[in-house]
């Protein structure tokens, strides 16, 4: 039990590093990215791709994904999102439906639907051994990265220029405007910076779990049920989405058994969104 | 809207009323007779498009009419299939009961998952149907009573000629179209399209919102559901991943923003387009439905109302002639209408 | 007397929403050091000239030219750099945002961020209250503070003309009064404004120049001292058919 507690609290680090990528786009351009992770795995293949063909060290690799991932974000938000978003928030996100099928048939055709893994220098560690509890390396690298990039996300949204910038693009699009903030290249630059963050999620996927071109589907999920716990649009409010999705579903396996881990998920949060429909820890809604 | 605008479109509308009683009676003579000068390609081709046009027509009354974009409706193909599996694998009962397992089963489970869903607004509604499917996928996967992940072998489609299986889509499409037809041409459907317009407005005027949205959600859950069991007679064998998978409500979107959301003739067009270009790419399995991804998100981008806004922009022609301008009359009616 | 220079210059302005024509064929103009007025009742269409002058509605017809320069048809943010600050009705400041972050973005463009230290001790010299709450969330502020950081904040962009809509509606006298007064001072300091006024008198106490707006045309101009209250009911009454009541007096 102690166990499945802590497995899962760490575990909900990797969750919230998934979803804090929906929930900014979501909070700030309030458009439901539905390719969100889709695009993660994009992330995952180019890391793999750059690893096998290009260099061989993962870190290297990311960070050239990392600068890949922004511009493909810059992309989507520029000639895709901010195309459509002037006639509302469905109208964008059946867009990025129609991103995600693209993708998830472009990797398939690239990459074969079989299942693939990123190496990891932490695989088969364990980072805490003992009678009580053991820790896998790979899961404690997960919480300690997330919760550094998500502490490092808030901190850019809350404190430099360019995120105050954003953040009243968001909260007041005319009066931004009228700031002489051009609204919509904040969106871009938003999305960019989300998608980066989103490669270094990729990352830790790709070496958690084996992952094929139809995974995206499965993490999109995950990041819903951490936003929808968490709250859209709070940055914070996605590690504390994580971490109870990740209790509640290691805690539903010890009780119920592995193959009940995943409905368990689905059904808590449908609970939720039942209960609390704009989710539980969501800010107070403003007029 | 002025009266110099009115008077404008006015001869536009005396004239079509013959065009359209011409082509709706030609195109019941053609697909009634299909299958007595077609060849097998040509009716398997056309029952392919029947059963797509409607389940894009019941995504399209959800998300074009009621302003309910469902991201859940594979959970009523489903469904639909694993009634039809289950009448005639499991319980050896004329497979035609299957449909009617499958209305019965879908309205039930539409109504159940109608009390939490109808409680998530906009986009959580959106989230909130997907999960459900998705839990529904995962709950057979563990569920001995279907049969696990592995599904069944349908065999009663085997047995049937491709006539009947097309008379068969015909019927799910002919209940389909009737049915949105029917729903927007009464008061009802006026009110839910006034409500998608503007839904504070129209709650001001009476229209019951959630009982309207409601009773839509239930019509195109069941039609749905039938449709499901009428594509699993097609194709002879069900598992829980496919069965449920987000596949169908891909083709469902693809179909209705094709053609063009919130009319009835978009999914018309969208289901021989999409069938079509589904023929065509078939070599190229994994290209199709990239291509439809590529075409969705192009035409949503350049043509946001779908060919059918292109066409009516340009002609101002309707088929069924349900896009009644609203007056200020009819919100009266709506007024007395839902107060009974 | 020496012509002063022509910051502002609308003219033949149309706009349209849907089929009802919201403004027809106005023409004004703002001179460097003005005071202008916008009289006019609710619903004629003063604050859609504003919106229009500032790239947020697209008119069908007319030109905006700043300085020689024609900006219709340009971004509002592109507008927003070139000199030009808008107070939007309902003060529209950023909420969740501290007043001194209200204030920062005000300078965001780049000749005001230049000035960014001199602009906020003015600002703060002209409204001592927001130095206080500095540090406050936005959304806390009374009415009268919500306005007051509102006009800071255009103030804090270095522009020549501050465009105010409806700055007193639903204020106290005695904070109108307060406002106004910022406003002359700001004024003495080089800067024109636009300002739209519900109420006859206070716009005519408060501006060199007005334009009585009816049905979106301006029906009549003058200097602001030329004009009576009498005149201008006359002109509403004539129009109208009904007289306006003309309450409320700072």
């Amino acid at each position: 039990m102690l166990q499945a507690v802590i497995t899962g609290l760490l575990l909900g680090g990797l969750y919230a590093l998934i979803g804090v990528g929906l929930s900014l786009i979501f909070g700030i351009v309030k458009v439901t990215n539905i390719a969100h992770g889709d695009l993660m795995i994009v992330a995952t293949f180019f890391i793999m791709v750059i690893i096998q063909h290009i260099v061989g060290n993962i870190y290297l690799a990311l960070a050239i994904t990392i600068v890949i991932m922004a511009i493909l974000g810059f992309l989507i938000q520029k000639f895709l999102i901010n195309t459509v978003i002037d006639q509302g928030a469905e109208t964008a996100m059946l867009v990025m439906f129609g991103l995600s099928i693209a993708i998830k048939n472009a990797l398939t055709l690239i990459f074969g639907a079989g299942n693939n893994a990123l190496p990891s220098p932490v695989k088969g560690i364990n980072f805490i051994k003992s009678e009580l509890v053991s820790i896998s390396g790979q899961y404690a690298v997960n919480f300690i990265v997330a919760v550094v990039l998500i502490v490092g996300l808030a901190l850019l949204m809350d404190k430099t220029p360019l995120g105050r910038s954003i953040r009243a693009a968001s909260s007041d699009t005319m009066a931004a405007e009228l700031m002489g903030i051009n609204t919509k290249s904040m969106y871009v630059w938003a999305m960019a910076i989300t998608m980066g963050a989103t490669a270094v999620a990729g990352m830790l996927v790709g070496q958690t779990y084996s992952f094929f071109p139809y995974t995206g589907t499965q993490f999109l999920i995950i990041a819903f049920g951490v936003v929808v716990i968490g709250g859209m649009g709070s940055i914070f409010g996605t590690l504390i989405g994580g971490a109870i999705l990740g209790m509640a579903q290691m805690i539903a396996a010890y009780f119920l058994g592995t193959a009940y881990q995943t409905l368990a998920g689905y059904v808590i949060l449908l609970i939720l969104l039942t209960v609390r429909p704009q989710g539980l820890l969501s800010k107070k809604m403003r007029k | 809207m002025s009266n110099k605008t009115m008077q404008k479109m006015q001869p536009k509308k005396e004239a079509m009323p013959k065009v359209r009683w011409i082509s709706l009676v030609v195109a019941v003579v053609v697909l009634v007779s299909l299958p007595f000068w077609g060849g097998d390609y040509i009716v398997n081709i056309f029952t392919l498009i029947l059963m797509y046009m409607a389940i894009g027509e019941m995504w399209n009354l959800l998300a074009g009419y009621a302003g309910l974009v469902s991201l859940g409706a594979q959970a009523f193909i489903g469904l639909g299939g694993y009634s039809l599996a289950m009448i005639s694998q499991v319980f050896k009962l004329p497979f035609l009961l299957g449909f009617l397992l499958a209305a019965v089963v879908s309205v039930v489970f539409a109504l159940i998952i109608s009390f939490p869903i109808f409680n998530m607004k906009d986009v959580y509604f959106t989230i909130g149907t997907w999960l459900v499917a998705e839990a529904l996928c995962v709950f057979f996967q563990t569920w001995g009573f279907v049969n696990y992940n592995v599904g069944y072998n349908i065999t009663v489609a085997r047995r049937l000629s491709s006539t009947s299986v097309y008379f068969i889509a015909f019927g799910v499409g002919l209940i389909a179209l009737l049915a949105v037809v029917f729903i927007l041409r009464s008061k009802f459907g006026l009110g839910l399209m006034a409500m998608r317009d503007n839904e504070a407005a129209s709650e001001i005027r009476g229209v019951k919102l959630y009982k309207s949205k409601l009773i839509c959600f239930l019509i195109s859950s069941a039609i749905t559901g039938v449709a499901g069991a009428a594509l699993y007679l097609n194709l002879a064998y069900i598992k829980p991943t496919v069965g449920f998978g987000i596949d169908w409500t891909v083709s469902m979107v693809f179909i209705t923003v094709i053609g063009g959301m919130g009319t009835i003739e978009g999914p018309i067009i969208g289901s021989i387009i999409f069938v079509i270009l589904r023929q065509l790419l078939y070599n190229f399995s994994g290209f199709s439905m990239l291509i439809l991804g590529v075409i969705a998100v192009v035409m949503i981008l350049v043509a946001p109302k779908g060919i059918m806004g292109l066409i009516n922009n340009k002609t101002g022609f309707d088929l069924f002639g349900v896009k009644r301008k609203v007056k200020i009359s009819d919100f009266a009616g709506i007024d007395a209408a839902s107060a009974e | 007397m020496i012509e002063k220079e022509k910051l502002l210059e609308v003219s033949g302005l149309d706009v349209f929403y849907g089929d009802l024509q919201a403004v027809k064929d106005v023409n004004l103009e703002v001179k460097k050091g003005d005071m202008v007025s916008l009289i006019g009742a609710n619903g004629v269409g003063k604050s859609t000239i504003l919106q229009a002058i500032m790239g947020l509605i697209k008119p069908k017809a007319g030109t905006v030219t700043w300085k020689g320069e024609v900006i219709t048809g340009k971004a509002t943010n592109k507008i927003a750099q070139m000199g030009l600050a808008m107070t939007p009705e309902g003060s529209h400041i950023f909420e969740d945002m501290s007043v001194y972050e209200n204030l920062l973005l005000g300078a965001y463009p780049k000749h005001a961020k230049a000035r960014r230290a001199e602009s906020l001790a003015l600002v703060y010299k002209t409204f001592p209250v927001l130095k206080e709450k500095e540090k406050q969330t936005a959304t806390f502020l009374s009415g009268g503070q919500r306005q007051m950081l509102a006009i800071a904040r255009a103030m804090m962009a270095s522009p020549e003309l501050i465009i105010c809509d409806e700055i007193s509606l639903g204020l106290a006298p005695v904070i109108i009064k307060d406002i106004y007064a910022s406003l002359h001072e700001i004024n003495k300091n080089g800067v024109s404004f636009l300002l739209v006024e519900q109420e006859t008198k206070r716009a005519l106490k408060h501006s060199d120049y007005a334009y009585v707006i009816v049905h979106g045309s301006v029906v009549l101009e003058g200097r602001s001292s030329s004009l009576t209250e009498e005149e201008i009911a006359k002109v509403y009454f004539g129009v109208e058919q009904q007289p306006r009541e003309e309450g409320g007096i700072v």
